[in-house]
């Protein structure tokens, strides 16, 4: 054998297959250079893409507080249910976890089962479970063994007074965004910062057993308290609906209360109303019905955006209005301001006024004949007020105008605030400027009209309305308040003060007789005016007003838009609205009644009737001859307005309840103890109340309520603090 | 370092304690690394954190006992013991055939009981076995004697038959490993070119058929030209191999702090072994284990070429480029040099069977370093 040479020959080879071998090691050193160093930050990007999982936490949204502090807009906490399919899959129990999903969150099981079967790390199954459904899910889970079910902490919103204030409040979208009103307006001060938590995943969807977690800390949402008042909100709301129902009203009403001396609106409505845990249902069935029947799917669609555009729209603040004989406050204003008139100028109407070619009518059509200028805004005269616009002029007319803020929107913090329309000056001529002296031919807001009434019941300072009183933290800490702001100096305080008595006059004597309340000197002016196109019957009727005369507190705007019920004088059917409100409301403020010694010996003190039976308390009011009304149908009184020892007027009328009033005003305390405060939060929120505890979040399933502040079954107001202590 | 041995050619030395060294660095790097890298599976699918790390250990033990065994046994004997190693594998690999167990669709393992070697796959074998049986073989043909029969009909039966049986299991990868080292112990030996064309003639045509006949092939070699076009489905494996690689940048996430070993790398103990040390060592750390594989050929290649008798030299040469082979092949499947196939990274991938006949077969190489020329 010739090793050698086999041998020498075999090395040879050696060596060029090391030299290939060498390449191939090269190829892989150049790739792993190029896989790790040039394109390895984007795997790298990718990967970790791939392995986290990024959450949003959406922090609890702030609450919408009344200026009592009352709870308007509250968020509870609610819970996402989600999979993870494919850890469901190799679980093994695909169509038992699938019917349990099914069941307890009610969702269809074929939507389930698809999910189940996605190829994806994350599928929800439901938002915005309620606590106690999910606690029973987390049970069951627990108990079967079933994995790959996951909870995440939302939160839902919810309002306890369901359809008070609901324009104003306006309501969010599923998604927790501010979709309208108030939670709109003040979304990015109610939703705070969302926070994020990246965890790890492993890549059949998995935790990772090593702690990779980084925690972005959500920053809660401010609390926003409101200049409304919840109290005199449920005033207005009562009798404003009364008023709509008695007067069959077809276009819908609003109402206002403002605060006089600060611009503060204490109360703001508009009806009908719908409820803001529903918004997107209809609040007329017979609407929804001539929807249902409209059969193209776009068109329905359409009409359906329409109609809860319409329903959601706060005509206070957004439809203007032609405010006719309520303006004559602002003409007598500006007339006596700029001196051109006095209390005794005298006046003749003969029925009508002949300007530029027309022949204006009073609405008395056979004349009131010689008048003075107070004689003249008790009839409520057209022609005195024709009158007193020649006096006047254009030029200051418009001055006036402009500077009692009509030309301008005030600036409240309410969606779709509109300015109202005007002449342009090329038009604004003779006829027009006599028709505007009564109030006709131009339109403005409610709000502009209230904010103009309040300017000459306050010295002439015209203040802009504002509706958020402050922005405070969870500890009640204020982040920022809002004050009032004196916009300008309309009129002097003289002829503000001189106006006053007028309009009193007018109440007590005048056109504005129904708004007469016995001991309070109510001052203020009716109005009605015929819509556009004109004769086609169909008015506004209106009443502006303030009290005390003497010492104006309160204004208040009614209008009842298209009434249908016989009836649509302003003097008769708005009148008494505004008087019964106003009543409610001076009395709640503890406002004094001016009563002559005449009146006083009439006066009673409401006797206690709550606990009593039915007939005892009808017998006891008998006794002390004051009206009454009884609400409800049970044998016990469980409340009463006014409360027991209030004294009032003859003319008063007492209001017996016997059922647990409305979701707005009473609510039933539920039994919490033995509750966790998780628990606790969520009964008591869904009875309208408020639950007000120190306990720490990890403890918050586990410590259990041993006292509340108000026992079970007693009734509070909504939105009332029920203390309790939790160990 | 051994030139003063050149002096007595005939007389046997101290063996290469490089190659040694390397085997037990090579080794023992391998273990930490499976440990690091099965953590995670085996969590899952065992219940047990360290399953397989706890069948590793006794596999080196016994797999260092051989390598001392076979560093004593003067390689001559394989002359002889050769062709009853074959029969005994063919033996192993018919019991496979009838009693073998099934994992994920390949029939390649028995079940022993023997603790720490629950299951033994008798394929490792077969590509030591070949290798010793080729090279002496070759060693009996002279060169300048060669004939087309004198060659292929061992090759037929050699090489064929267990290739056959492992096309059934299927184990096509190592039929590559196999048929690539045979090939280039034809090419050490000096086979006439001619003789080439019909078995590359056949390789080209077999891989063809395989490779349209079973769609998986086909789809690997898709997923291979871009894996990121169907990163959920058949380029998962490669885009999860390069994000590990990609993760690791130049210093690596750090030892056992790799994420793609969590359900996203398939294999990440085995197959995927190598990415999950560049995923956790880095560029760096990758290139280390590279340089090893690289150190340990020359070795071989240094004893193979210093050996003076063509038996030893075909055996050293065989068994390293066995084993360099799939060091190299499994990396660039890693690295998607190459298309996917199941390749293991010898010392590293878990897998008792493996380590203990790697392990021999250095026994072997070292045994001959003893003998130079």
């Amino acid at each position: 054998m010739a090793a050698p040479n086999i041998i020498h020959k075999a090395k040879k080879r050696i060596i060029y297959i090391m030299i290939a071998v060498f390449f191939m090691f090269s190829a892989v050193v150049i790739a792993l250079v190029d896989t790790t160093l040039i394109k390895g930050p984007q795997y790298k990007k990718e990967a970790i893409e791939q392995q986290t999982r990024d959450r949003l936490i959406t922090p609890p949204r702030g609450t919408i507080y009344d200026r009592n502090m009352k709870p308007l807009a509250v968020s509870a906490s609610v819970e996402t249910v989600s999979i993870t399919p494919k850890i469901v899959r190799d679980d093994g129990f695909k169509e038992e976890v699938a019917k349990l999903l099914s069941e307890t969150l009610e969702v269809d099981i074929e939507e389930v089962r698809a999910k189940i079967e996605k190829q994806s790390a994350y599928e929800p199954i439901k938002k915005k479970v309620e606590k106690d459904v999910a606690n029973k899910l987390r049970a069951v889970l627990e108990e079967k063994e079933y994995h790959g079910i996951s909870f995440e902490e939302e939160s839902k919103r919810y309002y306890p007074g369901g359809n008070v204030a609901a324009h104003v409040i306006g309501f969010t979208g599923t998604d927790g965004q501010g979709l309208w009103g108030l939670e709109m307006i003040c979304d990015s001060v109610l939703k705070g910062k969302p926070g994020r938590i990246v965890t790890a995943k492993s890549g059949s969807g998995g935790e990772m057993p090593y702690k990779y977690e980084r925690y972005h800390t959500p920053e809660s949402g401010s609390n926003v308290v409101l200049t409304i008042d919840q109290t005199m909100q449920h005033f207005l709301e009562k009798h404003l609906e009364t008023a709509v129902i008695d007067n069959k009203i077809n276009n819908g009403a609003a109402g206002i209360i403002m605060d006089v001396k600060t611009g503060e609106i204490l109360a703001m409505a508009t009806k009908p109303d719908f409820d803001l845990n529903n918004p997107f249902t209809l609040n007329n069935p017979q609407v929804s019905a001539e929807l249902a029947a409209i059969p193209d799917a776009k068109k329905r669609q359409q009409s359906q955006s329409d109609a809860l555009s319409k329903m959601w729209r706060n005509k206070a603040v957004v439809d203007s209005y032609e405010p006719g004989s309520t303006f004559k406050i602002i003409m007598s204003a500006i007339g006596l301001e700029t001196g051109k008139i006095n209390l005794n100028t005298s006046f003749n109407c003969n029925g009508y006024k002949q300007v530029g070619g027309y022949r204006i009518h009073c609405w008395k059509t056979v004349g009131h004949g010689v008048q003075n200028f107070v004689e003249g805004i008790k009839n409520s005269c057209n022609p005195v007020f024709m009158d007193i616009g020649e006096k006047i002029g254009k030029e200051d007319f418009y001055k006036f105008y402009k500077a009692f803020g009509f030309t301008e929107r005030t600036g409240i913090e309410l969606n779709g605030e509109t300015t109202g329309i005007f002449f342009t000056p090329q038009n604004f001529n003779v006829t027009e400027l006599a028709t505007s002296s009564f109030g006709q031919g131009f339109q403005v807001t409610p709000l502009q009209m209230i904010t103009a009434v309040s300017a000459v019941a306050n010295d002439g300072k015209l203040l802009r309305p504002y509706i958020v009183k402050k922005y405070t933290d969870n500890d009640g800490n204020v982040i920022k308040e809002f004050e009032t702001d004196v916009v300008r100096q309309v009129i002097s305080e003289e002829t503000s003060g001189l106006l006053c008595q007028v309009l009193e006059n007018v109440v007590t004597d005048g056109s504005g007789k129904s708004a007469f309340i016995k001991g309070y000197h109510i001052a203020g002016k009716t109005g009605t005016s015929e819509k556009q196109p004109r004769g086609n019957q169909k008015y506004i009727a209106s009443f502006v007003g303030f009290a005390p005369a003497n010492d104006p507190q309160i204004a208040c705007l009614i209008i009842l838009d298209e009434p249908e019920g016989g009836q649509h004088m302003g003097g008769i059917i708005a009148a008494p609205v505004v008087k019964r409100i106003m009543e409610d409301c001076l009395r709640y403020l503890g406002v004094e009644p001016d009563l002559t010694e005449e009146e006083k010996e009439k006066e009673y003190t409401v006797p206690d009737c709550i606990g009593k039976p039915v007939d005892t308390a009808r017998e006891m009011l008998k006794y002390t001859s004051l009206k009454y009304k009884i609400e409800g149908k049970g044998e016990i009184v469980l409340d009463q307005v006014p409360k027991a020892n209030v004294v009032v007027a003859e003319s008063a009328t007492v209001i017996l309840y016997t059922e647990e009033r409305t979701e707005a005003e009473k609510m039933v305390v539920p039994d919490i103890i033995g509750k966790t405060y998780n628990e606790a939060y969520k009964i008591v929120s869904d009875s309208g109340l408020t639950l007000e505890a120190t306990v720490t979040e990890e403890l918050a399933d586990t410590l259990k309520c041993v006292s509340q502040s108000i026992e079970a079954g007693q009734f509070a107001d909504a939105g009332s603090v029920i203390k309790a202590e939790f160990k | 370092m051994t030139k003063h041995q050149n002096e007595t050619p005939s007389k046997k030395g101290s063996f290469d304690v490089w190659l040694f060294i390397t085997v037990i660095i090579l080794t023992v790097f391998g273990l930490v690394m499976i440990f690091s890298a099965s953590i995670p599976s085996a969590r899952a699918y065992q219940n047990d954190s360290l399953s397989f790390v706890k069948s590793q250990i006794p596999a080196i033990g016994v797999g260092l006992v051989m390598m001392l065994v076979c560093a004593s046994i003067d390689y001559r004997v394989y002359k002889k013991l050769a062709i009853w190693i074959f029969v005994l594998n063919i033996v192993l690999l018919l019991a496979v055939a009838f009693f073998g167990s099934t994992i994920n669709g390949a029939k390649r393992w028995l079940s022993l009981p023997i603790p720490g070697l629950r299951s033994f796959q008798p394929s490792e074998i077969t590509k030591v076995s070949v290798v010793l049986i080729m090279a002496s073989v070759l060693s009996n043909i002279e060169p300048s004697k060669q004939t087309f029969l004198k060659i292929y009909t061992p090759l037929f039966v050699f090489v064929g038959i267990p290739a056959l049986m492992l096309l059934k299991q299927p184990h096509f990868s190592a039929i590559i490993i196999i048929g690539l080292t045979v090939g280039s112990m034809l090419i050490c030996y000096g086979m006439k070119l001619k003789y080439y064309l019909p078995a590359a003639g056949a390789a080209v045509a077999g891989i063809t058929i395989l490779a349209f006949t079973s769609p998986y092939r086909m789809q690997r070699i898709l997923a291979y030209r871009n894996p990121f076009l169907d990163k959920q489905g058949d380029g998962w494996q490669i885009v999860q191999s390069l994000y590990a690689i990609g993760s690791g940048g130049l210093f690596g996430l750090g030892l056992t702090r790799g994420r793609q070993k969590h359900m996203y790398l398939p294999e990440p103990q085995n197959d995927y072994i190598f990415s999950v040390i560049c995923e956790e060592l880095g560029l760096i750390g990758g290139l280390v284990v590279l340089i090893l594989f690289v150190f340990l050929f020359i070795r071989c290649m240094k004893v193979a070429l210093e050996c003076p008798d063509p038996l030893g030299l075909y055996m050293a040469f065989g068994l390293g480029m066995l084993i360099i082979i799939q060091a190299v092949f499994n990396m660039a499947v890693a690295t998607n040099v190459i298309p996917s196939t199941g390749i293991m990274l010898p010392f590293f991938s878990a897998g008792g069977t493996g380590i203990v006949v790697n392990m021999a077969a250095m026994g072997i190489v070292l045994n001959i370093s003893r003998h130079k020329g």
